[in-house]
């Protein structure tokens, strides 16, 4: 008698235990399962009446719908035996339930998941025997995952989004869409410490969140590199599998490429690789600190393959942003830093982004130390050594090595002379003296053989405009940028 | 299904099928043992869900069929049954009736129908083992595992390949073992992590497969081929730690001694150990002295010296003697050496001129 009174009660927790699964399954993938999590709730239901209760709680506890794609629809569950089973025996029964209640699902697919909600059951086990006073073995777990490269602490939630990035920002989003599809090849570039390595990883986190089966590889070229060199080093096995190695993953990031530059060799591989990934409609991302057209020694069928898709810029972040990012940091560290000084820091910290962590970590190591809140006086005495000075440089200087760029006598830039071959190399001259290094407008004149400030404004008006349109203007500015530095 | 068979066959096939079963599930089919006999060979299969057997022996069949029958009754049933070489076994009205020159039985049965398959394994990555070899790498380390299975990497045996060979490694965070085992050619096929819980029976089906087992992997199953047996063990979806990053580089004082004296040492010593098993060892390199030290309230106290070569810093340590103890029954080698890095540090412990085996013990600290 007893016996029959509890079982509605081993049935009722196994169904809330599954409807629990459900429910955490919507909390990973917002986006998506609200739908998912509903529906499986309802087949559950129907299954429910259609086996019997010892059946249902050993098969269907822990399951839920991972994903609907196409009209195929993803169930989850806890291992193997499980996933056998319901294809073998309950196949027709589910796929005809879910069809009843959604006419779109056409197939019905199983992948064994890690099951969060299985954990839990384990840790409550008691631990059987005593060991206060045993130190344990410093083990660490492999921060990175070893099967994809990817650090986890990167993710969009940590991506700080300002008007500079905002459309690389989106663009990935599409990227984590729909993969292969979207933007491929996907290529962000910018200068160094701006995010290009967070934004990369962090598609690659979230494709591996929102498609769960696609394998994800992430490495630099200079890994690709080395890995190609020892491959070909040994035999021609090695190379085989080396070429299948990188040929399976579904997305393939390889940061940093222009470090291919000048390797022949392993730049013949990634083009091969490339084009058998592209083929496949898997996708590709690259990040590098240039546009591909910039890179220096890098084949011309590598540069146009890279432009095919989407290629993004992340310039320097704007004022805005970088108070966004610091107030960010801010609050992850929890520290008190007064609004003020994040204001001084955010204006006196300019460029890469990973100077401003810097800058900020050793704001934090000093409130350790001191236990303080810090105020904008302290903070200013702190980052006095930390911010570059900026740019000083000799106009001379400057004058010297844009006439050797432009193989025109040093001279004749302060001549009054307009021929056209000095006329632009001078305007060029204002242009960059005026937007690189803040020297006023009548001082460039005067520097520049006494000339009216009004010319100096023409000039760098002229080169303004003629950057937008004129694309071998824009690649020569950006080769004497890199000589000025 | 009406069969008729070798009684010893089928014994040995049982005892590792009942094994297998699947105690205390909600599904009472699970601990059961199915028979099915098909085209001349009778399949034995059971699973707990978590480990799956499929035994194929072959039988005369008169009769096609299949039944689920509980796998302790017959497992002990055919184990103690006297009498003739050969037995016949029969399904009467779905209950098994099992008969021989001794009498005639009937075991309740339950319906085949509801009895789980067993995954096979896809394959793709597989390899091939010395069944020997290997189940000497699993007793080498899975005593180290740790049975609280709170974090399940830690609660499995981590095998991964290397070029020389496999290398097996298990930890519950306060010691760790590790062993390496030459294969003639090894396929590279990363880690795999198996359930701790699983061990012994994969010991134990092991122990029974004579020549090369195939081993099939994929992300979430391992399987064992050979003889007719087919074993499928869960694998665990994780990642084991870096262990090779705390394994000391340098020694600062090293203790070689021999194996017998020191475990007989260790005997005399935890007669008075405290109820934390510590057991304190003084090394003294420029005295010669290799001490062992324990002590009780209630007991008393015992110090033994062993006669040992020693060199480096002295030490004064504390350990837990269990897990010194522990890694004896994998070293095969006469003497032992022991390397120690202060007080903070692990102990390195391996058989002298032996390579293939390492420990490491946190050392107490008080």
């Amino acid at each position: 008698m007893h016996i029959k009174v509890s079982f509605p009660q081993v049935q009722y927790f196994s169904r809330r235990y599954i409807l629990e699964c459900t429910h955490k399954s919507f909390l990973l993938m917002p986006h998506t399962l609200v739908d998912n999590s509903k529906l499986w709730e309802n087949v559950l239901v129907e299954v429910e009446l259609a086996v019997s209760k010892a059946n249902f709680s050993t098969w269907f506890k822990g399951t839920y719908i991972l994903k609907q794609e196409e009209g195929i629809v993803f169930v989850s569950v806890p291992n193997a035996f499980v996933k056998d089973w319901l294809n073998n025996k309950y196949h027709n029964t589910i796929l005809k339930i879910l069809r009843s209640f959604s006419e779109q699902v056409r197939a019905l697919e199983y992948i064994v998941t890690k099951e969060e909600g299985r954990k839990k059951e384990s840790s409550e086990a008691p631990r059987t025997f005593t060991q206060q006073s045993n130190t344990e073995l410093p083990l660490h777990d492999f921060y990175i995952n070893k099967e994809d490269n990817l650090n986890p602490k990167y993710t969009f939630e940590s991506f700080v989004v300002g008007p500079f990035n905002e459309l690389a920002h989106a663009a990935a989003q599409a990227v984590v869409k729909k993969p292969g599809f979207a933007y491929n090849p996907f290529f962000v570039y910018g200068n160094t410490g701006l995010g290009k390595t967070h934004l990369t990883q962090a598609i690659g986190n979230h494709i591996k969140l929102a498609h769960p089966g696609k394998k994800v590889y992430y490495l630099t070229s200079e890994k690709f590199v080395i890995e190609y060199m020892n491959a070909v080093s040994v035999n021609s096995q090695k190379v085989n599998q080396f070429k299948e190695k990188y040929r399976k993953y579904d997305v393939l990031i390889v940061d940093d490429i222009q470090f291919f530059a000048g390797k022949d060799r392993s730049q013949e591989e990634i083009f091969h690789l490339f084009n058998s990934l592209y083929e496949n409609n898997k996708q590709i991302i690259f990040s590098s600190d240039k546009h591909p057209n910039f890179i220096p020694n890098l084949e011309e069928r590598l540069k146009s393959r890279f432009g095919a898709g989407m290629i993004v810029d992340i310039p320097n972040p704007d004022m805005e942003s970088r108070l966004a990012i610091l107030r960010s940091k801010v609050l992850q560290n929890n520290i008190p830093v007064s609004p003020e000084a994040l204001e001084y820091l955010a204006s006196s910290v300019e460029g890469s982004i990973r100077e401003l962590e810097g800058i900020l970590n050793s704001i934090v190591c000093q409130f350790q130390l001191k236990g303080l809140e810090l105020g904008l006086n302290e903070i200013k005495n702190l980052i006095k050594n930390s911010i570059k000075p900026k740019k000083m440089v000799a106009v001379k200087d400057v004058i010297k090595i844009i006439a050797n760029f432009y193989q025109i006598e040093e001279n004749s830039i302060y001549d009054k002379t307009r021929k056209k071959e000095v006329v632009k190399p001078r305007q060029v001259i204002m242009f960059l003296l005026r937007e690189d290094f803040n020297i006023s407008y009548p001082s460039i004149g005067e520097k520049l053989g006494g000339r009216d400030h009004t010319t100096v404004i023409h000039s760098c008006e002229k080169i303004k405009e003629e950057l937008k349109s004129d694309n071998l203007l824009v690649q020569e500015i950006a080769e004497i940028r890199t000589m000025l530095v | 299904m009406k069969i008729e068979c070798l009684k010893e066959k089928l014994s040995a096939s049982l005892i590792y099928a009942e094994r297998i079963t699947g105690k205390n599930l909600t599904l009472p089919v699970l601990g059961c043992i199915l028979l099915e006999a098909k085209d001349n060979s009778l399949t034995i299969r059971s699973t707990n869900l978590d480990l799956g057997i499929e035994i194929h022996i072959p039988v005369k069949i008169e009769k096609e069929g299949a039944v689920a029958v509980p796998g302790q009754t017959i497992s002990q049933f055919i184990n103690n049954i006297q009498g003739d070489k050969n037995i016949k076994l029969e399904v009467v009205d779905g209950n098994l009736s099992i008969s021989s020159s001794m009498g005639s039985t009937t075991i309740k049965s339950m319906s085949s129908e509801d009895f789980p398959t067993i995954p096979m394994v896809p394959k793709e990555k597989s390899f091939e083992i010395v069944p020997g070899d290997f189940v000497k790498g699993l007793k080498s380390v899975w005593y180290s595992s740790s049975v609280s299975g709170i974090k399940p990497e830690l609660s499995s045996i981590l095998i991964s390949s290397e070029d020389e060979g496999l290398v097996f490694a298990a930890t519950d965070s306060f010691r760790l073992a590790e062993k390496k085992i030459k294969t003639k050619k090894q396929n590279d096929f990363g880690q795999i992590l198996i359930p701790f819980k699983n061990i012994p029976e994969i010991i134990r089906v092991l122990e029974g497969m004579k020549d090369s087992t195939t081993v099939h992997l994929s992300k979430n199953q391992i399987s064992f081929s050979a003889d007719g047996i087919y074993l499928v063990s869960r694998v665990i979806d994780g990642i084991f730690p870096d262990y090779k990053q705390i394994i000391p580089k340098e020694t600062k004082t090293e203790a070689i001694v021999l194996k017998q004296d020191l475990l007989h040492s260790l005997k005399l010593a935890t007669i008075f150990s405290d109820k934390f098993n510590q057991i304190s060892v003084s090394v003294r390199p420029e005295q010669k002295v290799f001490e062992l030290k324990t002590r009780s309230n209630e007991v008393g106290e015992n110090v033994s010296r062993l006669i040992a070569t020693v060199s480096g810093e002295d030490v004064d340590i504390n350990f837990n003697y269990k897990y010194i103890v522990d890694c004896f029954q994998s070293i095969d080698v006469e003497a032992i050496c022991l390397q120690f890095n202060g007080i903070n540090r692990p102990v390195v412990i391996r058989g002298v001129s032996d390579k293939t085996f390492m420990y490491l013990v946190m050392p107490m600290n008080r």
